[in-house]
């Protein structure tokens, strides 16, 4: 274990991402799944949408977010496997508190990322070391292999972690960001959307570095605050660790399901609607928020999607008042049409206030809410649901 | 078509009717304003965004020829504001309107008049009279409390009431109710529910008529307010506003009287600790004095004691310290009256010793 003690002297941090996680940990606790293309997919197998392929099924051009039907065009002989989220989030924890071997100051970005403060280290090698020891570890105790990207800054370290997946071990040293980023292509930056991608192209800007180079003006006024603020993230070697490292709240919380088969009867899709509102509540209640936005989308049946959201005026946190939110926002966005998958997000989050407890003048019914965690808690999640969408759900 | 007008009737009839202006439409013709020389020589001014329309006749010094046309609303407002007084000439040239004074010239492009949507006025149905200030004041006092999320679209609005030889109006928005009665001559019985966007529009409508007789019809789909040569018309809304009695407390357990700015300054100065924290604001009733305790962990704490009038029960209770705040700022009686039941059951505040309006807000759990 290094020193925790004594000044920071390492400008360096560690960004660690889980190579096909979902995939891989199904593939690590079925030992007849390893070696082979296998894909894994919302409830309802092949009428749903990947969530994560092996890197064998990857090859034969399996994506994420591809609807079942579609990967298994691509990859005929693949084996879908059923999404198992407890079984993830355990061996996600599990991974976590691995790493809080290697540092005290950790930031969990997503299931399956996160990054990891170096600076207690007192150079670089000893911080590679056991960043290397790490990787060894997972491949050990879980069977599971990681990217880790190490540089002066977050930004560059996530890149670098995606740059020579899957079992990558990459290193920006200081001094050499230039020349790495000579090698990045401007699509792998995080934060340049598909819009902006196109819009770089037809300027001529294909690498990272033509990103660097760009004068400031020029960005600023085709793409206004933006791009600025990403250049200097790539070249910052002097972000506050304090700030980012410290507990952040999400900037949402969602839920989605697609149906086991379309719909397009209102009622039904409010009440899967409200059903899945009831999930971002509970979810939302038991890390203590309340949201100020509630966003919803809807993909119909030839996979267009269409979305909406609301800012609220008061913050919501029960599910009374979620459902009327939603039959307003349905109301507004479905066209009639029959309906493949929908979601239901809280936005806006912030911790709740002594308002949650704010006491209903015309609307006197209990709060629900906590008993339904209850149950929750003692019989699993999803043992409660309105029985009118058992059919549809695959629940 | 050719008319003249003075700036300052036209200006004020402009502003009467703009605010029906439909803000965020897919209808151009609805961002605009509809000017139309009638056979009696006026010019009408219509607008509208499907749920409320506002007319407005006025007199031009000179007209020729007969014509109608629609201008963007916020193009023609800004146009006259910036004009000199004195009076405008509107000139229908090719689809562009010409407005001139003295030297100043401009041409507005027109949306044809054709594609505006027929008006249907009010058929009928049930009539009364009061004036423009007693609305206005009515309106005022209640409009705060309606809900002003769509979705909840039976509180997203005013309730209207006749009843018993009164005109009620009623806002909630689940957490707290206004109410404000006035008496008027007529005894007939009626309900409705308008959009918080018709009576914002009313009520800025109404700030502009300069006589104060006021008509109002409803004919079981639509309402008209008729003042000031305007003529307003809205859509009721089809949702059931909730029975606001049953939720009206029927006795209180304390009654306390406060001296109304003291007890609103106190408010306003704990709402800033509360705001910060835990956006509640305690209050402590304990002998002949109140005490309002707001309190954060990172900002600090407030307390605020002032001496009260009290007959009945020492309370603990806690509120929304801006539900307070925005009632409060209403009472306009020297002295407040605050009753309560209990720390989980509403408080009613009213002014003293006057009918015609109170409030009532629900209070937060204390744990």
């Amino acid at each position: 274990m290094p020193s925790q003690e004594g000044g920071s002297t390492l400008d360096y941090v560690a960004h660690i991402d889980m190579d096909a996680f979902f995939a891989s940990v199904e593939q690590a606790s079925n030992p007849q799944l390893k070696g082979k293309a296998i894909i894994v997919t919302g409830r309802g197998l092949r009428h749903s949408v990947v969530t994560t392929a092996s890197y064998e099924a990857k090859k034969k051009g399996v994506r994420s977010g591809m609807s079942g039907y579609e990967a298994s065009k691509f990859c005929p002989d693949a084996i879908f496997v059923e999404v198992d989220a407890k079984k993830y989030e355990y061996v996600s924890r599990e991974i976590m508190k691995l790493l809080y071997s290697v540092s005290p100051k950790i930031l969990v970005a997503s299931i399956d990322e996160a990054y990891i403060d170096l600076s207690h280290f007192e150079n670089l090698k000893e911080a590679l070391f056991h960043l290397k020891n790490l990787k060894l570890k997972l491949m050990r105790e879980y069977g599971l292999t990681a990217s880790i990207g190490i540089a002066s800054n977050p930004m560059l370290a996530k890149i670098g972690s995606d740059f020579k997946k899957p079992n990558g071990f990459v290193v920006i040293c200081q001094g050499s960001e230039r020349e790495f980023l000579k090698h990045v292509n401007i699509k792998d930056i995080p934060g340049v959307g598909p819009h902006t991608l196109i819009k770089l192209s037809s300027y001529g800007y294909k690498k990272a570095i033509d990103l660097i180079e760009a004068d400031d003006f020029f960005l600023y006024s085709n793409f206004g605050n933006a791009l600025l603020g990403l250049k200097k993230a790539l070249l910052t070697n002097s972000f506050s660790r304090t700030e980012f490292f410290k507990k952040s709240f999400p900037k949402s919380i969602g839920h989605s399901m697609t149906l086991s088969r379309d719909i397009d009867d209102g009622e039904l899709i409010n009440r899967v609607a409200c059903f899945l509102g009831a999930r971002v509540i509970y979810r939302m209640r038991r890390k203590g928020f309340e949201a100020e936005g509630v966003s919803l989308f809807l993909k119909y049946s030839d996979f267009r999607v269409v979305r909406t959201s609301r800012k609220l005026n008061f913050p919501l946190s029960d599910t009374q008042r979620m459902n009327q939110v939603l039959y307003w926002l349905i109301e507004e966005l479905w066209d009639g049409e029959p309906v493949r998958a929908l979601g239901v997000s809280c936005n806006r989050l912030k911790p709740s206030s002594s308002l949650s407890k704010q006491l209903n003048l015309l609307d006197t019914k209990k709060d629900l809410v906590p008993i339904s965690l209850k149950i929750e808690e003692a019989f699993g999640k999803y043992s409660l649901f309105p029985a009118s969408i058992l059919a549809i759900s695959g629940l | 078509m050719r008319f003249s007008i003075e700036r300052g009737e036209i200006l004020s009839r402009l502003e009467s009717v703009a605010s029906a202006v439909a803000q965020k439409t897919v209808k151009p013709v609805l961002s605009g304003v509809l000017f139309k020389a009638t056979t009696e020589g006026k010019i009408e001014l219509l607008a509208t965004d499907l749920e409320t329309a506002i007319k407005a006749v006025t007199t031009p010094v000179h007209i020729d020829g007969e014509g109608a046309f629609v201008v963007e609303a916020k193009v023609i407002l800004e146009v006259i504001r910036n004009l000199p007084s004195g009076e405008i000439i509107f000139e229908l040239q090719d689809n562009n309107l010409i407005v001139r004074v003295e030297k100043s010239k401009f041409v507005l492009p027109t949306i044809s008049p054709d594609q505006f949507p027929e008006i249907e006025p009010t058929h009928g149905g049930i009539e009364i009279e009061t004036s423009v200030t007693v609305l206005e004041l009515m309106i005022d006092r209640v409009i705060f409390c309606a809900a002003k999320d769509e979705f909840m679209r039976n509180l997203n609005g005013i309730y209207w009431e006749l009843q018993g030889g009164y005109l009620r109006l009623v806002a909630a928005d689940g957490f707290r109710l206004a109410l404000a009665e006035e008496k008027i001559e007529s005894d007939v019985e009626d309900r409705f529910l308008l959009t918080l966007k018709s009576m914002k529009d009313l009520q800025s409508s109404i700030k502009t008529a300069l006589s104060d007789d006021l008509r109002i019809i409803y004919d079981g789909a639509k309402v008209g307010f008729y003042f000031d040569g305007i003529e307003m018309i809205a859509r009721v809304v089809d949702a059931e506003f909730p029975d606001y009695r049953k939720v009206l407390p029927k006795a209180f357990k304390t009654r306390v009287v406060a001296n109304t700015t003291v007890l609103s300054d106190a408010i306003r100065r704990a709402s800033i600790a509360a705001r910060l924290g835990s956006e509640s604001v305690k209050i402590e009733l304990k002998g002949e004095s109140i005490k309002l305790i707001a309190k954060s962990p990172e900002h600090g704490e407030s307390t605020e004691e002032l001496d009260v009038k009290k007959e009945g029960d020492d309370i603990l209770i806690a509120f929304n310290p801006r539900f307070l705040a925005d009632s409060i700022k209403k009472i306009d009686t020297e002295e407040v009256e605050l009753n309560f039941v209990d720390s989980n059951s509403p408080l009613q505040m009213n002014p003293v010793d006057v009918e015609g309006y109170l409030y009532i807000i629900m209070p937060i759990r204390l744990i």
